[in-house]
């Protein structure tokens, strides 16, 4: 095995150009939740608003939620991507005590909208591109609260309390592509804009 | 004074309602019958006295209030305890839901409860369906009524024990890869696996997605028809149900025919491992079907000889995705949760202390061909040599209406036998496991007894997926030309318990 030496962060700028890549995760405002009639309203007492199915129940299946199948429709067009006229979802299967199936409801190799682009407008006026690779529906999962430990994560907790009012809530994924060209200039920001465009 | 458990669910539900015979009355008997026999047999995991004299009361008060009550009204069944029951324990044969009461009724029970049906009871079957002998039940195994040392069939053999044994004129099974079909042929009943998307999978505890089918299980094709017209249907809270009419299975059944149909008989169903006998029954039909007018054509379908190796590769893989929320951390069983060990740990000790081999079998199978890297090699291939059976049925049923085989190579087996060699329980599901991984619709019935053993043989009915109407057509000419051959239903050769 070769060892490599770390190479300092002023060298590396030097040598590189950064590139990056997003992937923004947008919560919809959907009345229910993607996959049951659960509600979605925030503030309401822990694993108030659940069912067989968003608590993953033995025999429990789901339904896809029209509004929020319109929802990423409109994302996508938003966007500038192509959008599926056939998707379908899939299972990313891994183990969480907040994931009540354990596996999240998602999109993988068929999203619902593809190759889009956002143009975003900068302070001095020039519109930077960014390109879309993907934008896909999923589920969020529950909530932990870990208690007892110095971190607030799960280890070196004593105990952690666990809300599935957020589980099944409907999320669509962003994924840029990378984002090149953009290290040479100096930083400059958007021009911002409306934040609440998706329902 | 009839034994009211010895009648058909038609004959019953007609008696009810003429007012001869009281839903409560036939209930009584049937609870009785289990508390007699049941012992030797144990097929139930668990008997709903309370719940089922409730329903049969509630049936009674309808009839003499002149409602008018549907076809199987105050009928008792057996329900296969992977069915959600609000209220009433589901263990799906397992450890892990040991005392899980459900919080909501599954699609299937809440239309037998609509249409007035008495659940006795939720039956034994293999832990998580996984298995062709209900050994593999958590519970205790079940015994085959025709001879209580061999194995009922499974993953259903609880519920086919159950009405092979009169506790029950009915059942519901479920059929992943022949546990309704397999269980119907060696205990001498009948048994459908619906097209996939027929029958609701809400409510159904899941083993493989893809694949799972409920369906009916009774003594008779008409009982069959019967209860298949109950549960099937399109339902919104499964996006997979099939939203169209469901196939006038019952009319089907009343009308029993095989003139100028097209059967066909698979060349790659019969040759090793095919017991004599059972060849023997079956060759006697495939005979008794020409004289009653059917036209015989042999076929070869060649990739169904791959169809075991590409189901466990399926099934296993979708097992392993839907069996991870059994985490302890929600419902069921909890092991080792005190105060000192990480979620993780409870999570591994529950699991180990929860599943039994076969699902553990099962579940690292599929997790491994699930696996990075690992994907396209299995699940793909498997899924390639799906779509070669599918184009294999699809060939067939260009030239002929039905298809037919042995339901199983060989009559029931002695409890035990095959425990230990996965590989010789998993044969027991050869010429059932095409139609799962088609989607078509299946149905076995008796053909016989083996002359070898005396036990019971299996004649199996496949139909074209949305045709299911076609297998109790073919499936009531058949049992009513048996019927007058025999002089009796083939059951009352079994044996006193
Ligand atoms: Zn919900």
């Amino acid at each position: 095995m070769t060892v490599i030496d770390l190479v300092s962060y002023e060298d590396a700028l030097a040598t590189y150009d950064p590139v990056m890549g997003l992937e923004v995760h947008v919560e919809l405002g959907t009345k229910t939740k993607m996959f049951c009639a659960c509600a979605t309203a925030l503030g309401a007492a822990p694993n108030s608003q659940t069912c067989p199915v968003c608590l993953g129940l033995p025999g429990a299946l789901p339904v896809v939620n029209a509004v929020g199948v319109e929802s990423a429709v409109r994302i996508g067009l938003a966007l500038n991507c192509e959008i599926a006229t056939w998707c379908r979802f899939a299972r990313k299967n891994y183990f969480y005590p907040d994931m009540p199936k354990n596996f999240q409801t998602s999109q993988y190799d068929e999203p619902i909208a593809f190759n889009g682009y956002l143009d975003v407008q900068l302070e001095d006026g020039e519109i930077f591109r960014v390109e879309i690779e993907r934008a896909h529906m999923e589920e969020d999962t529950g909530k932990s609260t870990h208690v007892g430990g110095a971190t607030g994560r799960i280890h070196g907790a004593s105990y952690s309390l666990l809300d599935y009012n957020r589980a099944g809530i409907p999320l669509i994924e962003i994924v840029t592509k990378p984002i090149t060209g953009a290290g040479a200039a100096p930083p400059r920001s958007p021009v911002p804009t409306s934040r609440n465009c998706a329902n | 004074m009839t034994d009211l458990t010895r009648l058909t669910a038609a004959e019953t539900a007609a008696r009810i309602a003429a007012g001869e015979l009281t839903a409560v009355e036939v209930a009584e008997a049937h609870l009785a019958r289990i508390e007699a026999v049941d012992e030797k047999v144990h097929a139930f995991l668990h008997v709903d006295r309370e719940g089922a004299l409730a329903q049969a009361r509630a049936v009674d008060a309808r009839r003499e209030a002149g409602e008018e009550l549907g076809p199987l009204a105050g009928v008792p069944l057996a329900l296969k305890d992977i069915f959600t029951t609000e209220g009433v324990p589901t263990t799906v044969g397992s450890k892990i839901l040991e005392g899980w009461i459900p919080p909501y009724d599954a699609t299937v029970t809440r239309r037998l409860k609509d249409a007035g049906v008495v659940i006795l009871g939720k039956t034994n079957m293999d832990e998580f369906a996984m298995g062709s002998s209900t050994e593999n039940s958590a519970y205790g195994p079940t015994g085959n009524p025709w001879d209580l040392t061999r194995i009922p069939g499974g993953s259903g053999g609880g519920s086919s024990a159950a009405i092979a044994s009169y506790q029950a004129p009915l059942a519901i099974g479920t059929d992943t890869g022949g546990s309704i079909r397999q269980p119907a042929a060696v205990t001498g009943t009948v048994g459908v696996k619906p097209t996939y998307g027929g029958v609701s999978r809400y409510g159904m505890v899941a083993f493989s997605s893809s694949l799972d089918q409920g369906g009916p299980c009774a003594r008779t094709v008409l009982d069959a028809a019967l209860l298949h017209e109950v549960i099937a249907g399109h339902d919104p809270l499964d996006s997979t149900s099939i939203d169209a009419p469901v196939p006038d299975v019952v009319e089907a059944a009343r009308n029993g025919t095989v003139a100028g149909l097209r059967v066909g008989v698979i060349s790659e169903f019969r040759g090793e491992g095919y017991q004599a006998g059972v060849m023997q029954r079956f060759d006697e039909t495939v005979e008794l079907l020409r004289e009653l007018g059917a036209e015989v054509v042999e076929l070869s379908c060649p990739s169904f000889t791959k169809a075991l190796a590409a189901y466990y590769l399926i099934a296993p893989s979708e097992c392993s995705s839907n069996l991870a929320r059994f985490d302890a951390m929600r419902y069921g069983l909890r092991t080792g949760d005190d105060g000192t060990r990480s979620a993780e740990e409870v999570t591994s000790l529950t699991r180990e202390a929860g599943f039994g081999d076969e699902v553990k079998r099962r579940i690292m199978l599929g997790t491994y061909a699930l696996s990075s890297g690992y994907y396209d090699a299995y699940y793909g291939s498997a899924q390639k040599v799906r779509t070669l059976i599918t184009q294999d049925f699809a060939r067939a049923f260009e030239q002929v209406d039905v298809v037919i085989s042995p339901t199983t190579p060989t009559t029931a087996f002695p409890i035990g036998e095959r425990a230990d060699d996965p590989m010789a329980m998993y044969l027991a599901d050869l010429c059932t496991i095409p139609s799962n991984l088609a989607g078509n619709a299946a149905m076995s019935l008796p053909c016989g007894l083996a002359p070898e053993d005396g036990l019971p043989v299996g004649l199996q009915i496949i139909a074209p997926a949305m045709a299911d109407d076609r297998l109790y057509r073919v499936g009531a000419a058949v049992e009513a030309a048996f019927l007058a051959r025999w002089g009796h239903p083939i059951l009352e050769e079994a044996p006193a318990l």
